[in-house]
């Protein structure tokens, strides 16, 4: 019972440590005074700033403005990175075919398409989501064309044994068995999507959580700011710890480790 | 009664049309009663462009319901002859005919046990065995009803719900087999089926393989290293030699199923079949 309590209090302190540690600093930073209050927002005036963004919804439609971009580019970049993986890792004359395109195309930093995605698609709604789906699209199926080629060969052989058409080999051995690594893309690909979403809103929005930081600063608003990075890291977190989640419920067939 | 004797000894007497009528009715008789032969196979595979025999020169007639079991040391091509049969090796040389038809590759109508169990460990039982039908379209009341049959043949009853990791290799097993039998193929092949069982589930499950052999009248091939077991269970035991692997020689058990094991017959066919393995090496 004392042993659950203390195992409860280290790993609440092993996670809670670093934060106060560094809002310590911050606080100690801000009153030992080298730099001004405009510069060096103190804790909490960052702390009242997000309050009032909350209370007067501000927060609320940017986050919701954000929240749906990352989810349409996610689940077009994401859903098109599952079908490219399993295809790839299915067909040896595709992989011929597309694999060196494939592997050089992955090594351009997601960012890096942003300018020419710009002069295609101007700057709207459909270029955010673009660079969003791109950016989520390459760990999707980097992740599920690894799983693919790791289904075990035995297990094929089951399913030439009872014919399998080609869907039910997708469908009962190909999915099923590189679940552990499509969800690892999908983790991969939510976070990517989200760090994306932030980047695209700073190059050119009017809403989200990406422009209320850009509009901030340029109003040297840096308590916003502050509150800007803060929750992006936060919800980034969150995110990550769902999809965690989702793994563990999606493994219960393994069994676990002891 | 005595004209038709008469007759048939004139028909024999001739030795050349004796030999003619024979081999033509033989040919007859596998095309349509025989459920398996065997011709000339041949299987090599190549390993940095060297050619590497696997087996050769294979003759093999299995009559329906019969139980052949073949044995040899490991590498004489044992497990790679089954996958030829079960058509998940299509390249070899020389002809598999079952009834009489070519095998181009696998069939509902010939089973393959593996020597691992290779259940998917994300399906329970009862979804691992149903994997036999996902070819097939059949009634959902009546697959239900099949699978019970066959998990109650294997003795699986109430474990249906059960993930592969909560079962023992033995049960694991088990429910191989009701996979493998739902379809009710005419050949059953297995690969070692036994070959990871501790030794007391090993002798529970041979005697199980007789009892549903027995029931179902399937011909079952059984690949083993295991000398007794080939001898208590087989109609005819296979002996092949390795490097490449050929028949060495084809022993037939004329003994009653259920056998006792320590039939002094059956030891002294163990005594022979030693004799023979021991003999390449």
């Amino acid at each position: 019972m004392f042993g659950i309590i203390r195992k409860i209090g280290t790993v609440a302190l092993r996670l809670l440590a670093p934060p106060l540690l560094l809002i310590a600093v911050w606080e100690a930073l801000c009153r030992s005074g080298r730099f001004p209050d405009a510069v060096l927002v103190p804790p909490e005036q960052v702390y009242l700033t997000f309050i009032g963004l909350v209370q007067d919804g501000e927060l609320w439609d940017n986050l919701k403005a954000s929240g749906s971009r990352v989810l349409i580019g996610f689940a077009i970049g994401g859903g098109a990175g599952l079908v490219t993986g399993i295809a790839l890792g299915l067909s040896r004359t595709l992989e011929r075919y597309l694999g060196l395109s494939f592997t050089v195309l992955r090594q351009v930093p997601f960012i890096a398409w942003g300018p020419l995605l710009i002069i295609v698609m101007g700057i709207g709604e459909g270029f955010k989501i673009a660079i969003i789906a791109n950016a989520a699209f390459f760990p999707m199926a980097l992740n599920t064309l690894d799983g693919v080629r790791n289904v075990p060969r035995n297990y094929r052989d089951v399913a030439a044994i009872f014919q399998f058409s080609r869907w039910s080999l997708i469908r009962r051995l190909i999915v099923p068995a590189s679940l552990p690594f499509i969800l690892t893309g999908l983790r991969l690909a939510l976070s990517r999507s989200w760090m994306m979403v932030v980047g695209a809103e700073l190059f050119a929005s009017t809403i989200g959580i990406g422009h209320m930081m850009d509009w901030a600063r340029e109003m040297f608003q840096i308590d916003v700011v502050m509150v800007g990075v803060l929750l992006t890291g936060i919800v980034g977190f969150l995110l990550d710890q769902s999809l965690r989640l989702i793994e563990a419920r999606f493994s219960t067939w393994k069994p676990r480790a002891a | 009664m005595h004209s038709v004797v008469k007759l048939a000894d004139a028909k024999r007497s001739p030795k050349w049309t004796d030999s003619q009528t024979e081999s033509g009715s033989d040919r007859r008789f596998s095309q349509h009663a025989s459920d398996l032969v065997l011709r000339q196979v041949a299987k090599a595979y190549r390993i940095d462009g060297k050619r590497l025999p696997v087996l050769e020169d294979i003759n093999l007639t299995v009559e329906p319901g019969q139980f052949v079991t073949i044995v040899g040391a490991s590498g004489c091509g044992k497990s790679t002859l089954l996958r030829l049969i079960s058509g998940l090796e299509r390249d070899f040389d020389g002809e598999i005919l079952v009834s009489g038809r070519n095998v181009t590759g696998p069939s509902l109508n010939r089973g393959l046990i593996f020597q691992d169990h290779r259940l998917f460990p994300w399906l329970n039982v009862e979804d691992n065995v149903a994997l036999a039908f996902e070819s097939r379209r059949i009634d959902p009341a009546d697959k239900r009803r099949i699978i019970q049959e066959h998990l109650k043949l294997v003795g699986l009853t109430g474990f249906e719900k059960a993930f592969p990791y909560q079962l023992s290799g033995g049960m694991a097993q088990r429910a191989a087999i009701a996979r493998a039998l739902v379809n009710e193929p005419e050949i059953l092949l297995l690969d070692e089926p036994l070959g990871a069982v501790d030794a007391l589930t090993r002798l529970y499950l041979q005697n199980e393989l007789q009892r549903i052999w027995t029931q179902k009248g399937v011909t079952m091939i059984m690949v083993t290293h295991d000398i007794d077991e080939a001898l208590f269970l087989g109609d005819r035991v296979v002996v092949l030699q390795s490097r490449p692997g050929r028949v060495r020689r084809i022993i037939d058990v004329d003994l009653p199923h259920p056998r006792d094991r320590e039939d002094r017959q059956i030891a002294r066919l163990k005594k022979e079949i030693l004799a023979d393995l021991a003999g390449e090496h």
